[in-house]
């Protein structure tokens, strides 16, 4: 029988990652159009992940992409978007914190704070608000990616560093 | 008492101890604080609210109006726990709540002594002489339910989002079924059960299901369901539901401590919660050893207390029958069973136990009544008479005196969100009936009560609910079972009775509503349910009527001589089940209730003894604790260091827009009270937004980085709402033009670099490749580079009136470059400073961006003439935009250079001293000038010049001020532009 468990040892890693360039592209038009058919991740919440299953191209909301870490070939991928008139793109390298949780309860520490699993229910990234954070939340190989507002970092990892800490009367 | 089997499905064998009231007590792995207090023979567990009455417990469950217990020992203390939910654990310590200073012996019991009961709106009625406020902290100290802790040390409680195809609410014989056919369908399945164990009356109900006893049965279904990838949870109670997500709240032990909030978004939902049974009201209902029937039955069957030696059943149902026969296999005296319907009215098989009861020496009496319980602090007692002739009256020894009036189907749920019910003539109650998409109610909620149908109905709803949810449909055979009979009910609410009588027979028992005060209130005038139920408390509390609320508006409704049907119950509210502010609250708590937004140099502020204060969710430093003890003083310091030498403050809390694309100039034409699309690249511009109304929205200064590329700063509190205003025209008006919008507040830090020397300091930092575009800015002119690797632009602009320029920067260089600064020989200042700074200025602070004025009343009449079509800007010309009363931004200084005055202080005009022609907005005391001055809104009647009084009576008094300029301090601007 399922029971609940309780939750002062939730099996969970967070990982803040080092802040690198980060770019943001807005399409003029939703439906973004025939500029994003090829390389793109064309409905909101698609995600173009790396060889190595790392995201590089998160489509989070409608004509809305992030373009965390961008490489030659995604940057190049903007950058004729933005030539054909389709788009802006955005420097916001330090807009965002990028955080990786994994870990076998990863799943039902999101839980606390949303229901991730149909937030993520046919579709790879969204954007969200997670403990009170704004986010973008994505869904990888070992668990999840997330960006957080940079304002909002520090109360986000003390969030997940609470799940993770004994409740004083348990 | 009588001895206990004390064998019971819940127990477990180990013994525990606890205290209670002081005392010590034993009990079982598996009691309750209820049963194993019963099963010591201590039938007494609290007083009411009102007339402090001793009072046992009614019932088995959370709608237990009078066993609530103040758990464990002061200060950490949890008051209101429902004793039939508490589990017993070792060393717990409990007491009873509503006396002093003991359970027996309560003074205030004493207010009731010679029968002369307060009735309903007795305390308003009589305590309002000579004030409400003189009575109100007595009353107050003996009304209410137990004592709020001062510190309960209970950890947050996590909220769990969740979501499933079908979830079921409540684990008794339909919602199995209901879980079970939903579940074969290939339904992910989740069911909420408020006790520890699945059941409900299947715990002590004759009968067998698929040819199984009725445990076995349920053991079994929970088997399958578990190998289905159901989700139970037990001890977790349904307890809201809104907009399509249901709260269930996990609460272990029924303590709070471990508590769950789940937040659960199903597909359909199935109500299952069963019905809940009722009493009859008679003279002295209320005395320790009455109880309903099933909780007899309950405690028997879990806890294997024997509730008495010698019982009394009073019912209208055939039920009635079936437990007397259980209470006496289990070797109890069943002395009477009364029965308020005509001998043929009892069912076939009620009628066959009635013949067995009888052969075994119980007197079943047919159209009887029990009149009144007899007894002093407990029952020893029943006074019974037919009812054709209530003066014929026997009395009947007894130490129990079990009551069923019926069942209350619980339809809390189902009439959330839309959901109806009717009145069922048959059970005397309203069911569950019309229900929103996607929720419909079985078995007891739709007032079935036989077993085998209760579980035809969960299993069709269960089928039905999985379907429509998308998944299959169960082809196998529903479980097919016969327990008691139909209860063949025949509504029977009150015994007969005197007036004098009917001040004893309690209605809600936790608010002392009884018969009598129905009565006076229909006299009063207070006719409609929701009237009553306010005037005489019936329904509050933490049982929100589900034992007394149907009982009640039936006996309004004879009262009013009309049917219950028409009369109606009070409306139904969430939650259903007691919930403690801490699990509502869940992990926002503590340190952690608001969230706080943090700038780049949030830590260092906090290392060099920065104060920080909010703003909006952000935290910014109101000054250094070096400069000064307080605000005041600090604030003085460091803007006086401003002027004199120069300063660096944190404004990376700005709110920051980049707006781009081809169309990016026109679309901020559109929002701003003057054009962006006349800024040279390379340029700045200070500008305004309007509302639609054109009361200014808010103000900032819009940077062209390029001929398609803008960045508009707001006001720090204003970020997200500025943010929201440009996004909703760029997707509405301006959709599919090429324009886009994006918030970049957290990519550019920004450090605000002021006075003499900040063009010094800054070269000094920057170094030689940033020395020539520096000296070459003009006001408002910016230039971008690269510092330390990253993006950096330098503006010139000044709000504080002195030469000084704003650094953008990337976050990751924002520290180094702050505390080069620092090195360079500038010290920061705080918002104290920054304000003193602004209104020596005459720049707007904040306060007088209120909503209400509009540009020209804070002077921008220069923009208005301008003449951009802005949003907005039409409803500039209104005519009561021009009138001459308008108020009018416009500085203030006392008189005679020493007064205060603060922001906030209305002013009058001699000739009309108490109407007020403006107040002060703004106000610091200016080290550069020596004195207070001000910025205030003004009618226009009041020009330059005019004296005034500020007057603030609750602070500081009236202060005689004269209107000036609202630049008070370097008319000229030549500091600015040095």
């Amino acid at each position: 029988m399922t029971t609940q468990t309780a939750l002062k040892s939730l099996r969970i890693e967070l990982v803040a990652h080092s802040p690198g360039r980060v770019l943001e592209f807005v399409a003029f038009l939703y439906p973004a159009g025939g500029a994003f058919v090829v390389g793109w991740p064309s409905a909101p919440g698609e995600v173009r992940n790396d060889a190595e299953g790392r995201p590089v191209l998160l489509h989070v909301a409608p004509a809305r992409w992030l373009v965390p870490a961008p490489c030659d070939e995604i940057t190049a991928l903007v950058d004729a978007a933005v030539a054909a008139s389709a788009g802006m793109s955005i420097d916001a390298t330090g807009k965002w914190c990028e955080f990786h949780l994994s870990g076998p309860d990863a799943g039902r520490a999101l839980g606390l704070s949303i229901d991730s699993e149909s937030v993520l229910d046919g579709r790879e990234c969204a954007s969200v608000v997670l403990f009170d954070c704004p986010c973008v939340l994505a869904r990888v190989s070992s668990g999840y990616a997330i960006w957080v507002r940079a304002s909002f970092a520090v109360d986000f990892e003390a969030a997940f560093g609470r799940l993770r800490a004994p409740a004083r009367d348990r | 008492m009588s001895g206990n089997l004390r064998r019971g499905t819940r127990l477990r064998g180990e013994t525990l101890r606890f205290r209670f009231d002081g005392r010590d007590y034993t009990g079982q792995v598996g009691d309750t604080a209820a049963s194993a207090l019963l099963a010591n023979g201590v039938r007494a567990m609290g007083r009411s609210v009102k007339y402090r009455r001793l009072r046992g417990v009614l019932a088995a469950g959370p709608e237990e109006p009078n066993a609530l217990f103040t758990v464990g020992t002061d200060p950490c203390v949890i008051p209101n726990v429902y004793a039939p939910q508490l589990e017993l654990t070792d060393g717990l310590v409990a007491r009873s709540q509503n006396r002093w200073p003991s359970l027996r012996y309560d003074v205030a019991s004493l207010l009731q002594a010679g029968g002369g009961f307060f009735g309903a709106g007795f305390y308003y009625k009589t305590f309002i002489w000579p004030s409400w406020h003189a009575w109100e902290a007595p009353i107050r100290a003996l009304a209410g339910l137990g004592t709020a802790p001062r510190d309960a040390n209970l950890a947050p409680v996590p909220h769990e989002h969740s979501s499933c195809d079908v979830l079921v609410a409540g684990g008794g014989a339909a919602g199995l079924a209901a879980a079970l056919a939903a579940a074969r369908g290939g339904a992910r399945v989740v069911l909420v059960e408020r006790e520890p164990v699945c059941g409900g009356e299947l715990e002590f109900e004759s009968g067998a299901i698929d040819g199984q006893a009725p445990l076995e049965w349920v053991r079994a279904t929970l088997a399958e369901l578990d190998r289905l990838g159901a989700r139970i949870l037990t001890a977790t109670t349904l307890v809201a539901g809104n907009g399509g997500e249901y709260v269930a709240h996990f609460e272990p032990g029924g303590l709070p401590g471990c508590s769950t909030m789940y937040k659960i978004r199903p597909k359909q939902i199935v109500l299952a919660l069963g019905a809940v049974e009722r009493p009859i009201a008679f003279v002295n209902n209320d005395l320790p050893g009455v109880m309903l029937i099933g909780a007899a039955e309950r405690f028997l069957a879990r806890y294997g207390v024997r509730i008495g030696k010698t019982l009394v059943l009073f019912a209208n149902h055939d039920r009635a029958y079936a437990a007397a026969t259980r209470l006496v296999a289990a070797g109890m005296r069943v002395r009477a069973v009364v029965d308020t319907r005509p001998a043929d009215a009892v069912g076939a098989a009620a009628a066959s136990r009635r013949a067995a009861l009888v052969a075994g020496g119980t007197e079943c009496l047919a159209e009887h009544a029990v009149l009144a319980a007899r007894g002093g602090r407990e029952v020893r007692g029943a006074t019974i008479a037919p009812l054709a002739t209530p003066s014929a009256t026997r009395n009947f020894g007894c130490d129990a005196l079990l009551v069923s009036g019926g069942w209350g189907p619980s339809v809390h749920a189902g009439t959330q969100e839309g959901g109806t019910k009717r009145y069922d003539a048959s059970l005397g109650a309203f069911v569950a009936t019309e229900q929103p998409a996607g929720r419909a109610n079985a078995g007891g909620a739709n007032g079935i009560l036989e077993l085998g149908a209760v579980l035809a109905d969960g299993t069709a709803a269960g089928r039905n609910a999985a379907r429509v949810a998308g998944r299959g449909s169960d082809a196998s055979a529903a479980p097919t079972g016969a327990g008691d009979p139909a209860p063949r009910l025949v509504p029977f609410w009150r015994s007969p009775a005197d007036r004098a009588g009917e001040k004893r027979q309690f209605i809600d028992y936790q608010n002392d509503t009884t018969v009598a005060d129905l009565r006076a209130t229909l006299e009063e005038g207070f006719i409609d349910v929701e009237h009553v139920k306010r005037y005489t408390a019936l329904g509050f509390g933490t049982d929100q009527g589900r034992i007394g609320g149907l009982l009640g508006a039936a006996i309004l409704a004879e009262l009013r001589g009309e049917p219950l049907a028409e009369v109606g119950t009070s409306r139904l509210r969430p939650p259903y089940h007691s919930v403690a502010m801490r699990s509502i609250a869940g992990l926002r708590v503590d340190e952690n209730l608001r969230i706080t937004r943090r700038t780049p140099l949030y830590d260092w502020h906090l290392a060099h003894g920065g104060v920080l204060e909010p703003m909006d969710l952000w935290m910014r430093p109101r000054y250094y604790t070096q400069n000064g003890p307080a605000a005041y003083e600090a604030g003085i310091v460091e803007a006086r260091r401003v002027r004199e030498v120069g300063g660096i403050v944190d404004g990376s809390t700005l709110g920051k827009i980049e707006v781009a694309g081809p169309d990016a100039a026109a679309f901020l034409d559109t929002l701003y009270l003057t054009k962006a699309s006349t800024i040279k690249v390379g340029r700045s511009k200070y500008m305004v937004n309007l509302r639609e109304d054109g009361m200014v929205l808010d103000d900032g200064i819009v940077l062209r980085l390029a001929e398609d590329r803008f960045l508009a700063t707001t006001s720090s509190g204003h970020g997200a709402h500025m943010l929201s205003h440009f996004e909703h025209y760029r997707d509405t008006e301006w959709s599919g033009r090429g324009v886009t919008v994006t918030d970049v507040t957290e990519a550019w830090a920004v450090i605000v670099v002021a006075g003499p020397t900040s063009r010094t300091a800054l070269n000094a930092v920057l170094g030689a490749s940033w020395a020539e575009s520096i000296d070459a800015l003009t006001h408002m002119a910016f230039a971008r580079g690269l510092h330390g690797g990253q993006d950096l632009a330098v503006l010139r602009a000044s709000f504080s009136g002195e030469l000084a320029f704003e650094l953008h920067c990337r976050p990751a260089i924002a520290v180094g470059l702050w505390e080069s600064l620092v090195a360079a020989g500038l010290q920061p200042y705080g918002l104290e400073a920054l304000d003193i700074l602004r209104v020596e200025k005459g720049y707007l602070v904040s306060s007088e961006l209120n909503g209400q004025t509009t540009p020209a009343d804070l002077g921008m009449d220069v923009m208005i003439k301008l003449g951009n079509p802005c949003i907005g800007r039409d409803l500039l010309d209104r005519p009561a935009f021009r009138e001459a009363t308008r108020p009018r931004l416009i500085g203030v200084r006392a008189v005679d250079g020493r007064g205060r005055f603060y922001g906030g202080a209305q002013l009058t005009a001699a000739d009309a001293p108490n109407r007020p022609c403006g107040y002060v907005t703004s106000s610091v005391y200016s080290p550069a000038l020596g004195e207070w001055v001000g910025l205030a809104l003004v009618s226009r009647l009041h020009a330059e010049g005019a004296v005034l009084t500020a007057r603030d009576p609750l602070r500081i008094g009236d202060c005689a001020v004269r209107l000036t300029s609202i630049v008070h301090y370097d008319a000229s601007g030549g500091r600015m532009k040095s």
